[in-house]
């Protein structure tokens, strides 16, 4: 060994202390590092947040039922409530088990029809 | 490696060179020995003090973490005051929180005060000028102006030029349907704090961004609701009007008016609208009451829908006398007593149960109870002290007990639901937890006596062909002075669809109606004002709500919905009093 006793001590301390002192400013400044990163990511995620937030404001604005009732009645005169005779059971369509193919034992929450082109 | 040896050696020897330097050497060899052993000591301590604090601190970030290590630095950016938005059952957005500009001025700042009041008054005519002279000339550097511009004014502002205009970045609560839900939604004050309705009840819960609130309510029906109890009010010149429906299986209420309303986004200018009169006003219900009487008279088993009284002479009880406004003068059926709303049938069978049945089911429906609802505009029912004989009688058709629309809606609820109360929910997926109160069979006669009064009485205009609907119609007069106001009228109904298995009700309630063409210029009862209305928001309800119409004709629902024949008259004529 070319240091023995005392000094291969202290070299070893010196070479752990300086080391550690390195990594310890260099993981504080990394830290510091991604948290200006994560600041920034947050402010713009509040960004996009706040224009959602106003986006979902002016669809609800302009979905209005009364908005959407005085375009219809102006632009659609023709449209008329819906009355229960205008209701009827498929299965009372002649028919109607050939033009549809109804599969109630899909996973989704209701029956998927899907009118057939036949 | 040898020439790192080597180095190093350097390196300590010039580090013992100086500390040999420092040393201050005398006579006395041992005495300097002594001396830089100390030193040394001295130093290792240092050394390893520091060394060990150093070590402890790693292992206590590395081994034990803590919030310490882990909060943001003081950089980050500091999350600004927000609330969390109200949706509708749909995932409708009815209150939102957005980013705005307030405008204050800064008066010292200020060169020519009456110029600016001109400027500012163009672009802001509703200001008022004299109280904008007073802000402008004011000792201090901040009036508020406006809190909360428009983009086109802030760019009209900023064109002034005025350096003593100033914008503030702020914070709004808005509400794009306007005045649609007000009475539900409440309102904020402009530190955005929750002063009424859901706003005030979540006020935490929305303002720690907990999560977004998610209502009962459905804004289409709530729009059809609103706009057609606001033309029957326009059409009978009433002054107010309430609505609600409700879903009978869970409590659910799907929509819920109060008119005239305000719009929450300017809640200042709708201050005397802010009564809610569905959950916070209490009334004299009148008729509607019938529906929980003749339920209470069947449960109790005294009374059967084969009964038969005698409704041909006015009743005299105490110091009253009790008449039919629609009298009969005749021997009634129990379902004759319910279609005609006599009430001196009522006060028969009533008098057949008892004060303490009637007492009993009245607390078991929560109608001597404060409203059990979330909404913080609560009302407290109104009932006789002491309830004797004639408090019993009066009760049995709606008067000398007020209670508010949604108390008796909810009651309403429980009689046709099958017997099950449960408390109005205003917030989704709530537990709905209900509790007995009637037997089913006492449901089922009680639907039928609905729908016979929808075929057959007084709310024949409710019939929406194909929903099977059943419905009671009341009429009560305001209380004024100690007595009755025969002017001013509470005309409601309550209709309940589809009868064969009930999910919704829906109450109308138009306050003090005038004489109209609509009532063919007659008193406005209940049967003209509320019925039309009654029917038009059903028709276009069922289908929102999936209701699949029936045919009436069917013979199982004809089975469902007959009423049995009276009894002999000969036989028994019940409550003789």
């Amino acid at each position: 060994m070319f240091l023995s006793g005392k000094k291969l001590f202290i070299t070893v301390w010196i070479l752990i202390f300086s080391s550690i002192l390195f990594m310890i400013i260099y993981v504080s400044a990394q830290v510091k590092n991604l948290g200006k990163q994560i600041s920034y990511i947050e402010k713009k995620i509040e960004e996009e947040h706040d224009n959602i937030r106003e986006s979902e404001s002016e669809w609800a604005f302009l979905t209005r039922p009364e908005r959407i009732d005085a375009i219809s009645k102006k632009l659609l005169p023709e449209l008329k409530k819906i009355t229960a005779k205008k209701i009827v059971n498929l299965e009372t369509i002649p028919n109607s088990s050939k033009l549809v193919d109804i599969k109630t034992d899909s996973k989704e929450e209701y029956p998927v029809i899907r009118i057939s082109d036949e | 490696m040898q020439l790192l040896g080597r180095l190093l050696n350097c390196i300590f020897k010039y580090i013992s060179k100086l500390i040999n330097k420092s040393i201050n050497f005398d006579n006395s060899y041992e005495k300097t020995l002594k001396a830089g052993k100390n030193r040394s000591l001295i130093i290792k301590g240092v050394v390893w003090t520091v060394y060990s604090i150093i070590s402890l601190k790693i292992v206590l970030i590395g081994g034990f973490p803590n919030d310490i290590y882990t909060k943001k630095p003081s950089y980050a950016p500091k999350k600004t005051i927000t609330r969390e938005s109200i949706y509708d059952r749909n995932g409708t957005l009815v209150a939102d929180f957005l980013n705005s500009d307030g405008l204050y001025v800064n008066p010292k700042m200020v060169k020519d005060a009456k110029l600016l009041q001109h400027q500012l008054l163009e672009i802001f005519p509703n200001m008022n000028p004299d109280k904008l002279y007073k802000k402008l000339t004011r000792k201090a550097r901040f009036v508020w102006l406006v809190r909360r511009l428009t983009p086109k004014q802030k760019y009209s502002v900023n064109a002034l030029g005025d350096i003593s205009l100033n914008f503030i970045k702020a914070k709004t609560r808005i509400y794009p349907h306007e005045n649609l839900m007000s009475h539900i939604l409440g309102y904020v004050n402009v530190d955005n704090i929750g002063v009424s309705g859901i706003e005030k009840k979540f006020d935490k819960k929305l303002s720690e961004l907990e999560k977004p609130v998610h209502l009962t309510i459905d804004a289409r029906i709530q729009y059809i609701l609103r706009s057609e109890i606001l033309k029957m009010m326009k059409l009978t010149s009433a002054i107010g009007g309430t609505g609600i429906v409700m879903d009978v299986t869970n409590g659910e209420v799907i929509a819920m008016t109060s008119l005239p309303d305000f719009d929450p986004n300017h809640p200042n200018k709708g201050r005397k609208n802010f009564l809610n009169k569905a959950t916070h006003a209490v009334y004299e219900l009148g008729s509607t009451f019938k529906i929980i009487n003749s339920a209470i008279a069947l449960e109790s088993k005294k009374v059967s829908i084969r009964d038969v009284y005698d409704a041909t002479k006015p009743i005299k009880i105490g110091k009253f006398v009790i008449n039919d406004y629609h009298a009969q003068k005749k021997i009634l059926s129990v379902p004759e007593i319910f279609i005609h709303s006599s009430n001196i049938g009522s006060i028969k069978m009533i008098m057949d149960v008892g004060t303490k049945i009637q007492k009993e089911k009245m607390q078991e429906l929560n109608l001597l109870e404060p409203l059990d609802i979330i909404l913080p505009e609560r009302a407290k029912t109104i009932y006789p002290k002491y309830w004797r004989k004639t408090e019993t009688a009066t009760i049995s058709y709606g008067h000398g007990i007020s209670v508010s629309p949604l108390h008796l809606v909810s009651a309403i609820g429980a009689v046709v639901n099958g017997g099950t109360y449960y408390k109005p929910l205003f917030i989704k997926d709530q537990i709905a937890e209900g509790r007995t109160v009637f037997s089913s069979k006492t449901s089922r006669q009680v639907r039928k006596l609905m729908r016979y009064n929808t075929t057959n009485g007084s709310g024949k205009l409710t019939n929406v062909q194909g929903y099977l609907v059943g419905s009671k119609t009341g009429t009560a007069e305001k209380p004024k002075n100690g007595g009755y106001d025969k002017k001013a009228l509470i005309s409601s109904l309550v209709a309940s669809f589809p009868m064969h298995n009930p999910k919704y009700i829906v109450y109308i309630l138009i306050d003090e109606p005038q004489p109209s063409p609509i009532t063919n210029n007659l008193r406005p009862t209940g049967g003209w004002v509320g019925a039309p209305v009654a029917a038009k928001v059903i028709e276009q309800i069922a289908p929102i709500l999936d209701i699949y119409p029936v045919d009436e004709n069917n013979p199982a629902i004809k089975r469902a919905m007959k009423i049995p024949p009276p009894k002999n008259t000969k036989t028994k004529i019940n409550g003789q009093i």
